[in-house]
Protein backbone atom coordinates (compact mmCIF):
# COMPACT_ATOMS: atom_id res chain seq x y z
CA UNK A 1 0.00 0.00 0.00
CA UNK A 2 0.99 3.51 -1.17
CA UNK A 3 0.12 6.36 0.95
CA UNK A 4 1.39 9.45 -0.75
CA UNK A 5 -0.97 12.36 0.39
CA UNK A 6 -3.03 11.86 3.79
CA UNK A 7 -6.10 14.61 4.35
CA UNK A 8 -6.73 15.28 8.11
CA UNK A 9 -9.94 17.04 9.03
CA UNK A 10 -10.35 18.62 12.23
CA UNK A 11 -6.63 20.74 13.70
CA UNK A 12 -7.51 20.06 17.30
CA UNK A 13 -5.38 17.83 19.38
CA UNK A 14 -5.95 14.70 18.19
CA UNK A 15 -5.79 15.76 14.80
CA UNK A 16 -2.95 17.99 15.04
CA UNK A 17 -0.90 15.07 16.24
CA UNK A 18 -2.31 12.85 13.69
CA UNK A 19 -1.05 15.00 10.95
CA UNK A 20 2.43 15.69 12.77
CA UNK A 21 2.46 11.83 12.73
CA UNK A 22 2.21 11.41 9.25
CA UNK A 23 4.16 14.60 8.16
CA UNK A 24 7.08 13.24 10.23
CA UNK A 25 6.87 9.51 8.22
CA UNK A 26 7.30 11.47 5.14
CA UNK A 27 3.87 11.78 3.89
CA UNK A 28 2.39 14.63 2.16
CA UNK A 29 -0.50 15.93 4.49
CA UNK A 30 -3.19 17.96 4.19
CA UNK A 31 -4.24 19.91 7.62
CA UNK A 32 -8.03 21.33 7.60
CA UNK A 33 -11.06 22.77 9.98
CA UNK A 34 -13.92 24.40 9.66
CA UNK A 35 -12.25 26.97 11.69
CA UNK A 36 -10.10 28.96 9.69
CA UNK A 37 -8.31 30.36 13.03
CA UNK A 38 -8.42 26.66 14.95
CA UNK A 39 -6.55 25.54 11.86
CA UNK A 40 -3.90 28.59 11.76
CA UNK A 41 -3.52 27.48 15.59
CA UNK A 42 -2.98 24.00 15.07
CA UNK A 43 -0.44 24.64 12.60
CA UNK A 44 1.34 26.59 14.73
CA UNK A 45 1.27 24.49 17.45
CA UNK A 46 2.70 21.39 15.04
CA UNK A 47 5.17 23.99 14.14
CA UNK A 48 5.77 24.96 17.48
CA UNK A 49 6.47 21.42 18.87
CA UNK A 50 8.71 20.55 15.83
CA UNK A 51 10.98 23.37 17.11
CA UNK A 52 11.17 22.51 20.52
CA UNK A 53 12.06 18.71 19.10
CA UNK A 54 14.72 20.08 16.70
CA UNK A 55 16.23 22.24 20.22
CA UNK A 56 16.29 18.69 22.23
CA UNK A 57 18.18 17.25 19.48
CA UNK A 58 15.45 14.94 18.35
CA UNK A 59 15.22 15.95 14.90
CA UNK A 60 17.96 17.86 12.72
CA UNK A 61 17.05 21.21 11.29
CA UNK A 62 16.61 20.05 7.28
CA UNK A 63 14.59 17.05 8.78
CA UNK A 64 11.74 19.56 10.10
CA UNK A 65 12.33 21.70 7.09
CA UNK A 66 10.79 18.44 4.96
CA UNK A 67 8.43 17.80 8.16
CA UNK A 68 7.17 21.78 7.61
CA UNK A 69 7.07 20.52 3.33
CA UNK A 70 5.04 17.59 3.90
CA UNK A 71 2.48 19.31 6.16
CA UNK A 72 -0.22 21.95 5.02
CA UNK A 73 -2.98 24.00 6.35
CA UNK A 74 -5.96 23.88 3.64
CA UNK A 75 -9.06 24.97 4.00
CA UNK A 76 -11.90 22.68 4.05
CA UNK A 77 -13.38 23.87 0.45
CA UNK A 78 -9.73 23.34 -1.39
CA UNK A 79 -9.08 20.21 -0.27
CA UNK A 80 -7.22 18.24 -3.29
CA UNK A 81 -9.22 15.25 -4.08
CA UNK A 82 -7.03 12.79 -4.68
CA UNK A 83 -6.06 12.03 -1.29
CA UNK A 84 -5.20 8.30 -0.79
CA UNK A 85 -6.22 8.43 3.06
CA UNK A 86 -8.52 10.87 4.61
CA UNK A 87 -9.26 10.82 8.74
CA UNK A 88 -11.17 12.72 10.25
CA UNK A 89 -10.66 13.57 13.92
CA UNK A 90 -13.60 16.48 14.72
CA UNK A 91 -16.54 16.51 17.65
CA UNK A 92 -17.91 13.21 18.40
CA UNK A 93 -21.28 14.19 16.95
CA UNK A 94 -23.02 11.39 14.78
CA UNK A 95 -24.73 14.13 12.74
CA UNK A 96 -22.03 16.54 12.21
CA UNK A 97 -19.71 13.14 11.34
CA UNK A 98 -22.17 12.41 8.56
CA UNK A 99 -22.02 15.77 6.64
CA UNK A 100 -18.66 15.53 6.22
CA UNK A 101 -18.24 11.96 5.42
CA UNK A 102 -21.04 12.65 2.78
CA UNK A 103 -19.32 15.61 1.28
CA UNK A 104 -16.02 14.24 1.45
CA UNK A 105 -17.43 11.13 -0.66
CA UNK A 106 -18.82 12.96 -3.33
CA UNK A 107 -15.78 14.84 -3.48
CA UNK A 108 -12.68 12.55 -2.80
CA UNK A 109 -11.52 10.09 -5.94
CA UNK A 110 -13.39 6.85 -5.81
CA UNK A 111 -10.06 5.25 -4.37
CA UNK A 112 -10.20 7.08 -1.55
CA UNK A 113 -10.17 5.76 1.84
CA UNK A 114 -12.14 7.39 4.54
CA UNK A 115 -11.34 7.01 7.87
CA UNK A 116 -12.95 8.20 11.70
CA UNK A 117 -11.12 8.40 14.84
CA UNK A 118 -13.93 8.31 16.89
CA UNK A 119 -13.30 6.74 20.01
CA UNK A 120 -17.04 5.88 20.47
CA UNK A 121 -19.34 6.04 17.48
CA UNK A 122 -20.16 2.60 16.00
CA UNK A 123 -18.33 2.30 12.56
CA UNK A 124 -20.93 0.96 10.70
CA UNK A 125 -23.50 3.49 11.86
CA UNK A 126 -21.01 6.23 11.01
CA UNK A 127 -20.67 4.37 6.86
CA UNK A 128 -24.33 4.38 6.84
CA UNK A 129 -24.76 7.21 4.26
CA UNK A 130 -22.34 6.43 1.97
CA UNK A 131 -22.15 4.86 -0.93
CA UNK A 132 -21.70 0.72 -1.66
CA UNK A 133 -17.99 0.93 -3.05
CA UNK A 134 -17.22 3.93 -0.33
CA UNK A 135 -18.43 1.63 2.61
CA UNK A 136 -15.99 -1.14 1.28
CA UNK A 137 -13.41 1.81 1.91
CA UNK A 138 -14.32 3.15 5.27
CA UNK A 139 -12.93 2.08 8.47
CA UNK A 140 -11.97 3.17 11.78
CA UNK A 141 -8.09 4.33 13.13
CA UNK A 142 -7.95 5.42 16.31
CA UNK A 143 -5.42 7.22 17.28
CA UNK A 144 -4.18 7.82 21.02
CA UNK A 145 -3.12 10.98 22.62
CA UNK A 146 -0.19 12.27 21.86
CA UNK A 147 -0.40 10.74 18.92
CA UNK A 148 2.60 10.88 17.63
CA UNK A 149 4.27 9.27 20.69
CA UNK A 150 1.58 6.48 21.44
CA UNK A 151 2.25 3.74 19.55
CA UNK A 152 -1.15 1.66 19.11
CA UNK A 153 -3.48 2.55 16.09
CA UNK A 154 -6.76 0.42 16.68
CA UNK A 155 -7.73 -0.60 13.34
CA UNK A 156 -11.53 -1.05 12.97
CA UNK A 157 -13.34 -2.82 10.76
CA UNK A 158 -17.38 -1.63 9.57
CA UNK A 159 -19.38 -4.15 8.55
CA UNK A 160 -19.04 -3.47 5.30
CA UNK A 161 -15.28 -2.27 5.17
CA UNK A 162 -13.40 -4.66 2.82
CA UNK A 163 -11.20 -7.06 5.36
CA UNK A 164 -7.59 -6.01 2.41
CA UNK A 165 -8.04 -2.40 3.44
CA UNK A 166 -7.66 -3.61 7.07
CA UNK A 167 -4.44 -5.98 6.60
CA UNK A 168 -3.17 -3.30 4.02
CA UNK A 169 -3.53 -0.58 6.44
CA UNK A 170 -2.45 -2.61 9.27
CA UNK A 171 0.95 -3.60 7.56
CA UNK A 172 1.57 -0.40 6.57
CA UNK A 173 1.67 1.17 10.39
CA UNK A 174 3.47 -1.52 11.51
CA UNK A 175 6.22 -0.57 8.74
CA UNK A 176 6.29 3.02 10.14
CA UNK A 177 6.71 1.70 14.07
CA UNK A 178 3.13 2.30 14.58
CA UNK A 179 1.65 -1.14 16.93
CA UNK A 180 -1.63 -1.53 15.21
CA UNK A 181 -4.61 -3.65 16.19
CA UNK A 182 -7.24 -5.01 14.33
CA UNK A 183 -10.52 -5.08 15.99
CA UNK A 184 -14.14 -5.94 15.04
CA UNK A 185 -16.90 -2.50 15.66
CA UNK A 186 -17.99 -2.75 19.26
CA UNK A 187 -18.00 -0.33 21.65
CA UNK A 188 -15.04 1.01 23.29
CA UNK A 189 -13.21 -1.15 20.53
CA UNK A 190 -10.65 -2.70 22.51
CA UNK A 191 -8.48 0.11 24.68
CA UNK A 192 -12.14 1.97 25.99
CA UNK A 193 -13.90 -1.25 26.66
CA UNK A 194 -10.87 -3.38 28.49
CA UNK A 195 -9.30 -0.40 30.40
CA UNK A 196 -12.70 0.46 32.34
CA UNK A 197 -12.13 -1.59 35.20
CA UNK A 198 -8.76 0.01 35.94
CA UNK A 199 -10.97 2.48 36.85
CA UNK A 200 -13.92 0.41 37.92
CA UNK A 201 -12.52 -1.72 40.12
CA UNK A 202 -10.45 1.34 41.73
CA UNK A 203 -13.43 3.24 42.19
CA UNK A 204 -15.22 0.67 44.36
CA UNK A 205 -12.11 -0.23 46.34
CA UNK A 206 -12.11 3.58 47.32
CA UNK A 207 -15.53 2.83 49.46
CA UNK A 208 -13.44 1.69 51.95
CA UNK A 209 -9.65 2.86 50.86
CA UNK A 210 -8.08 6.35 50.14
CA UNK A 211 -7.16 7.37 46.63
CA UNK A 212 -3.66 7.76 47.11
CA UNK A 213 -3.13 4.40 48.59
CA UNK A 214 -4.52 2.52 45.63
CA UNK A 215 -2.71 5.20 43.13
CA UNK A 216 0.40 4.17 45.19
CA UNK A 217 -0.05 0.58 45.12
CA UNK A 218 -0.95 -0.05 41.48
CA UNK A 219 1.63 1.80 40.43
CA UNK A 220 4.09 0.01 42.91
CA UNK A 221 3.20 -3.15 43.13
CA UNK A 222 1.29 -2.78 39.44
CA UNK A 223 3.32 -1.47 37.41
CA UNK A 224 1.20 1.50 35.89
CA UNK A 225 2.59 4.31 34.89
CA UNK A 226 -0.35 6.19 36.33
CA UNK A 227 -2.39 5.15 39.29
CA UNK A 228 -6.46 5.04 38.47
CA UNK A 229 -7.25 8.71 39.90
CA UNK A 230 -4.40 10.61 39.16
CA UNK A 231 -4.92 9.26 35.39
CA UNK A 232 -8.77 10.27 35.96
CA UNK A 233 -7.60 13.93 37.05
CA UNK A 234 -5.33 14.09 33.99
CA UNK A 235 -7.69 13.11 31.33
CA UNK A 236 -10.96 14.65 33.33
CA UNK A 237 -13.64 13.00 35.48
CA UNK A 238 -16.49 14.11 32.92
CA UNK A 239 -14.46 12.87 30.09
CA UNK A 240 -14.00 9.44 31.66
CA UNK A 241 -17.33 9.68 33.41
CA UNK A 242 -18.63 9.98 29.76
CA UNK A 243 -16.72 7.34 28.13
CA UNK A 244 -18.12 4.93 30.98
CA UNK A 245 -21.80 5.76 30.67
CA UNK A 246 -20.99 5.58 26.58
CA UNK A 247 -19.71 1.49 27.14
CA UNK A 248 -22.28 0.69 30.07
CA UNK A 249 -24.97 1.93 27.67
CA UNK A 250 -23.94 0.38 24.41
CA UNK A 251 -23.40 -2.85 26.45
CA UNK A 252 -27.56 -2.74 27.70
CA UNK A 253 -26.51 -1.66 31.18
CA UNK A 254 -24.44 -4.57 32.35
CA UNK A 255 -23.17 -4.43 35.58
CA UNK A 256 -19.64 -5.20 34.75
CA UNK A 257 -19.43 -1.42 33.26
CA UNK A 258 -21.42 0.57 35.52
CA UNK A 259 -20.79 4.11 36.29
CA UNK A 260 -19.56 4.47 40.28
CA UNK A 261 -21.70 6.89 42.14
CA UNK A 262 -18.56 8.72 43.30
CA UNK A 263 -17.67 9.56 39.75
CA UNK A 264 -21.27 11.49 39.17
CA UNK A 265 -20.79 12.90 42.17
CA UNK A 266 -17.75 14.70 41.42
CA UNK A 267 -18.78 16.11 38.10
CA UNK A 268 -22.32 17.19 39.70
CA UNK A 269 -19.58 19.16 42.31
CA UNK A 270 -17.34 20.31 39.04
CA UNK A 271 -14.10 18.59 40.85
CA UNK A 272 -13.33 17.20 36.92
CA UNK A 273 -9.25 17.20 37.76
CA UNK A 274 -6.61 19.57 37.00
CA UNK A 275 -9.05 21.29 34.69
CA UNK A 276 -10.78 22.85 37.50
CA UNK A 277 -8.06 22.51 40.24
CA UNK A 278 -9.36 20.05 42.12
CA UNK A 279 -10.28 16.15 41.83
CA UNK A 280 -9.78 13.16 43.31
CA UNK A 281 -6.76 15.60 44.71
CA UNK A 282 -6.60 19.13 44.70
CA UNK A 283 -4.55 20.93 42.11
CA UNK A 284 -2.55 23.90 42.10
CA UNK B 1 12.83 -21.36 65.86
CA UNK B 2 10.69 -24.05 64.70
CA UNK B 3 8.54 -23.12 61.64
CA UNK B 4 7.04 -24.11 58.89
CA UNK B 5 6.36 -22.92 54.98
CA UNK B 6 4.40 -24.52 52.64
CA UNK B 7 2.63 -23.77 49.54
CA UNK B 8 1.39 -25.95 46.32
CA UNK B 9 1.97 -25.77 42.73
CA UNK B 10 -0.85 -23.32 42.37
CA UNK B 11 1.38 -20.45 43.42
CA UNK B 12 3.61 -19.13 40.45
CA UNK B 13 6.04 -18.88 43.44
CA UNK B 14 5.86 -22.44 43.81
CA UNK B 15 9.40 -23.66 42.70
CA UNK B 16 11.15 -20.31 44.36
CA UNK B 17 9.47 -21.44 47.50
CA UNK B 18 10.47 -25.05 47.68
CA UNK B 19 13.59 -24.13 47.58
CA UNK B 20 13.41 -22.34 51.18
CA UNK B 21 14.44 -23.82 54.58
CA UNK B 22 12.00 -25.33 56.22
CA UNK B 23 9.75 -25.89 53.56
CA UNK B 24 7.10 -28.67 53.06
CA UNK B 25 4.39 -29.14 50.10
CA UNK B 26 1.20 -28.81 51.17
CA UNK B 27 -0.12 -32.24 50.18
CA UNK B 28 2.76 -33.63 52.38
CA UNK B 29 1.86 -31.37 55.22
CA UNK B 30 0.90 -33.93 58.32
CA UNK B 31 -0.77 -32.50 61.78
CA UNK B 32 2.88 -31.35 62.92
CA UNK B 33 3.23 -28.47 65.50
CA UNK B 34 5.31 -24.89 64.80
CA UNK B 35 6.07 -21.88 66.24
CA UNK B 36 5.05 -19.84 63.08
CA UNK B 37 3.11 -21.16 60.01
CA UNK B 38 4.37 -19.06 56.82
CA UNK B 39 1.54 -20.39 54.35
CA UNK B 40 2.09 -19.51 50.49
CA UNK B 41 -0.57 -21.44 49.10
CA UNK B 42 -2.57 -20.60 46.78
CA UNK B 43 -6.09 -21.77 47.16
CA UNK B 44 -9.84 -20.98 48.17
CA UNK B 45 -11.19 -19.84 51.36
CA UNK B 46 -12.84 -22.69 52.60
CA UNK B 47 -9.33 -24.83 51.99
CA UNK B 48 -7.47 -21.98 54.10
CA UNK B 49 -10.09 -22.46 56.68
CA UNK B 50 -9.52 -25.97 56.93
CA UNK B 51 -5.51 -25.23 56.98
CA UNK B 52 -5.67 -22.70 59.99
CA UNK B 53 -8.15 -24.46 61.89
CA UNK B 54 -4.61 -27.10 62.06
CA UNK B 55 -2.51 -24.72 63.66
CA UNK B 56 -2.97 -22.57 67.16
CA UNK B 57 0.54 -20.86 66.33
CA UNK B 58 0.94 -17.07 64.47
CA UNK B 59 0.56 -17.42 60.85
CA UNK B 60 2.10 -15.28 58.10
CA UNK B 61 -0.55 -16.00 55.01
CA UNK B 62 -0.84 -14.94 51.23
CA UNK B 63 -4.12 -14.40 50.85
CA UNK B 64 -4.01 -13.31 47.21
CA UNK B 65 -7.37 -14.88 45.96
CA UNK B 66 -9.52 -14.71 49.41
CA UNK B 67 -11.49 -12.18 51.39
CA UNK B 68 -8.59 -11.51 53.91
CA UNK B 69 -11.09 -8.99 56.06
CA UNK B 70 -13.19 -11.69 56.55
CA UNK B 71 -10.49 -14.52 57.22
CA UNK B 72 -8.39 -12.35 59.50
CA UNK B 73 -11.18 -11.99 61.95
CA UNK B 74 -11.92 -15.37 62.15
CA UNK B 75 -8.56 -16.30 62.85
CA UNK B 76 -6.94 -13.90 64.92
CA UNK B 77 -3.27 -15.83 65.31
CA UNK B 78 -3.14 -14.67 61.09
CA UNK B 79 -0.16 -12.24 62.01
CA UNK B 80 0.60 -10.77 58.91
CA UNK B 81 -1.42 -11.40 55.15
CA UNK B 82 0.24 -10.85 51.62
CA UNK B 83 -0.47 -10.58 48.37
CA UNK B 84 2.40 -12.56 46.38
CA UNK B 85 -0.13 -14.67 43.42
CA UNK B 86 -0.12 -12.24 40.82
CA UNK B 87 2.77 -11.22 39.38
CA UNK B 88 4.00 -7.88 39.93
CA UNK B 89 6.22 -6.13 37.03
CA UNK B 90 8.12 -4.44 39.80
CA UNK B 91 8.69 -7.45 42.11
CA UNK B 92 6.93 -5.90 44.70
CA UNK B 93 3.74 -7.57 47.02
CA UNK B 94 1.12 -5.72 49.19
CA UNK B 95 1.48 -6.53 52.87
CA UNK B 96 -0.76 -5.98 55.49
CA UNK B 97 0.73 -6.38 59.11
CA UNK B 98 -1.68 -7.21 62.02
CA UNK B 99 1.29 -7.16 64.42
CA UNK B 100 4.81 -6.44 63.87
CA UNK B 101 5.75 -9.05 65.98
CA UNK B 102 7.32 -11.61 63.11
CA UNK B 103 8.08 -8.50 60.47
CA UNK B 104 11.75 -8.98 59.96
CA UNK B 105 10.59 -13.40 59.45
CA UNK B 106 8.81 -12.06 56.48
CA UNK B 107 11.40 -9.33 55.40
CA UNK B 108 14.21 -11.84 55.62
CA UNK B 109 12.04 -14.13 53.26
CA UNK B 110 10.59 -11.31 50.74
CA UNK B 111 14.36 -11.00 50.23
CA UNK B 112 15.02 -15.01 49.81
CA UNK B 113 12.23 -14.31 47.28
CA UNK B 114 13.34 -11.35 45.71
CA UNK B 115 10.29 -9.38 46.72
CA UNK B 116 10.03 -6.02 48.48
CA UNK B 117 7.27 -5.15 50.24
CA UNK B 118 4.55 -2.63 50.33
CA UNK B 119 2.55 -2.03 53.18
CA UNK B 120 -0.95 -1.44 52.80
CA UNK B 121 -3.91 -0.62 55.41
CA UNK B 122 -5.70 -3.49 54.98
CA UNK B 123 -6.00 -6.62 52.84
CA UNK B 124 -9.33 -6.32 51.37
CA UNK B 125 -10.62 -9.04 49.19
CA UNK B 126 -7.77 -10.10 47.34
CA UNK B 127 -5.84 -7.07 48.16
CA UNK B 128 -5.80 -3.73 45.59
CA UNK B 129 -3.61 -5.03 43.13
CA UNK B 130 -5.31 -8.61 42.24
CA UNK B 131 -8.63 -6.73 42.61
CA UNK B 132 -7.89 -4.31 40.11
CA UNK B 133 -6.09 -7.16 37.98
CA UNK B 134 -8.12 -9.58 37.44
CA UNK B 135 -10.90 -7.87 36.45
CA UNK B 136 -9.16 -6.34 33.85
CA UNK B 137 -8.11 -9.96 32.75
CA UNK B 138 -11.57 -10.57 33.04
CA UNK B 139 -12.81 -8.37 30.53
CA UNK B 140 -10.14 -9.12 28.04
CA UNK B 141 -11.20 -12.83 28.19
CA UNK B 142 -14.86 -11.71 27.68
CA UNK B 143 -13.52 -9.42 24.55
CA UNK B 144 -11.60 -12.68 23.69
CA UNK B 145 -14.97 -14.67 23.87
CA UNK B 146 -16.95 -11.62 21.96
CA UNK B 147 -14.02 -12.71 18.97
CA UNK B 148 -13.58 -8.75 19.25
CA UNK B 149 -10.10 -8.97 18.33
CA UNK B 150 -7.13 -11.79 18.39
CA UNK B 151 -5.32 -12.33 21.35
CA UNK B 152 -2.15 -10.59 20.46
CA UNK B 153 -4.05 -7.44 19.20
CA UNK B 154 -5.85 -7.32 22.96
CA UNK B 155 -2.14 -7.41 24.52
CA UNK B 156 -1.20 -4.96 21.67
CA UNK B 157 -3.58 -2.60 22.42
CA UNK B 158 -3.17 -2.56 25.97
CA UNK B 159 0.54 -2.40 25.99
CA UNK B 160 1.08 0.31 23.34
CA UNK B 161 -2.58 2.54 23.82
CA UNK B 162 -2.45 2.84 27.83
CA UNK B 163 1.12 1.67 28.94
CA UNK B 164 0.32 -0.91 30.95
CA UNK B 165 3.51 -3.03 31.82
CA UNK B 166 2.00 -6.19 30.22
CA UNK B 167 -0.86 -7.51 28.02
CA UNK B 168 -3.60 -8.38 30.21
CA UNK B 169 -4.27 -11.95 28.27
CA UNK B 170 -0.04 -12.98 29.29
CA UNK B 171 -0.56 -11.30 32.46
CA UNK B 172 -3.81 -13.92 33.31
CA UNK B 173 -1.24 -16.49 32.11
CA UNK B 174 1.78 -15.85 33.92
CA UNK B 175 -0.62 -15.45 37.23
CA UNK B 176 -2.57 -18.67 36.33
CA UNK B 177 -5.87 -19.00 34.81
CA UNK B 178 -7.24 -21.26 37.87
CA UNK B 179 -6.04 -18.19 40.55
CA UNK B 180 -7.46 -15.68 38.27
CA UNK B 181 -10.79 -17.45 38.24
CA UNK B 182 -10.59 -18.40 42.02
CA UNK B 183 -10.67 -14.47 43.34
CA UNK B 184 -13.27 -13.10 40.91
CA UNK B 185 -15.77 -16.14 42.15
CA UNK B 186 -14.46 -14.86 45.92
CA UNK B 187 -15.35 -10.84 44.96
CA UNK B 188 -18.65 -12.03 43.26
CA UNK B 189 -19.41 -14.79 46.59
CA UNK B 190 -18.46 -11.76 49.01
CA UNK B 191 -20.12 -9.00 47.27
CA UNK B 192 -22.94 -10.84 45.17
CA UNK B 193 -22.56 -8.07 42.16
CA UNK B 194 -22.51 -9.70 38.88
CA UNK B 195 -19.71 -7.24 37.83
CA UNK B 196 -17.34 -9.62 39.04
CA UNK B 197 -19.06 -13.16 37.12
CA UNK B 198 -16.37 -14.90 35.44
CA UNK B 199 -16.57 -14.72 31.49
CA UNK B 200 -17.46 -18.67 30.42
CA UNK B 201 -14.31 -18.78 27.97
CA UNK B 202 -11.88 -17.80 30.51
CA UNK B 203 -13.52 -20.71 33.43
CA UNK B 204 -13.43 -23.31 30.48
CA UNK B 205 -9.44 -22.15 29.91
CA UNK B 206 -9.00 -22.57 32.93
CA UNK B 207 -10.12 -25.93 33.63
Amino acid sequence: MNLNLVTIIGAGTMGRGIAQWFAQCGVRVELTDANSEALQTGLDLVHSSWKKLEQKGKFSASEVSGFKENLKAVALSELSTSSDLVIEAIIENLEIKHKVFLDLDKRMGPKTILASNTSSIPITELATPLSKDRKARFLGLHFFNPATIMKLVEVIKGSETEQKLCDDLEAWFKEKGKKPAQCKDSPGFIVNRVARNFYGEALRIAEKREYSEIDHVLKEVGGFRMGPFELMDLIGIDINYDVTCSVWQAFNKEERFAPHHLQKEMVDKKHLGRKTGQGFYPHE
Amino acid sequence: MNKIIISNPQHPLFEQISKLENFVSLENLTDQSCELLIDFTAQDSNAKRKLFKKFNCPIISDLSLNDGESLLKEFRNIEIAISSVFPSPNLKAEVFYSLMTYKNELLDLFEKLDLKPIEVKAPGIGFIFGRTLVQIINEAWFALEDELATEDAIDTAMLFGVNYPRGPLSWGAEAGLKNTVQLLEELFSTTNQNRYKVCEKLKEASL
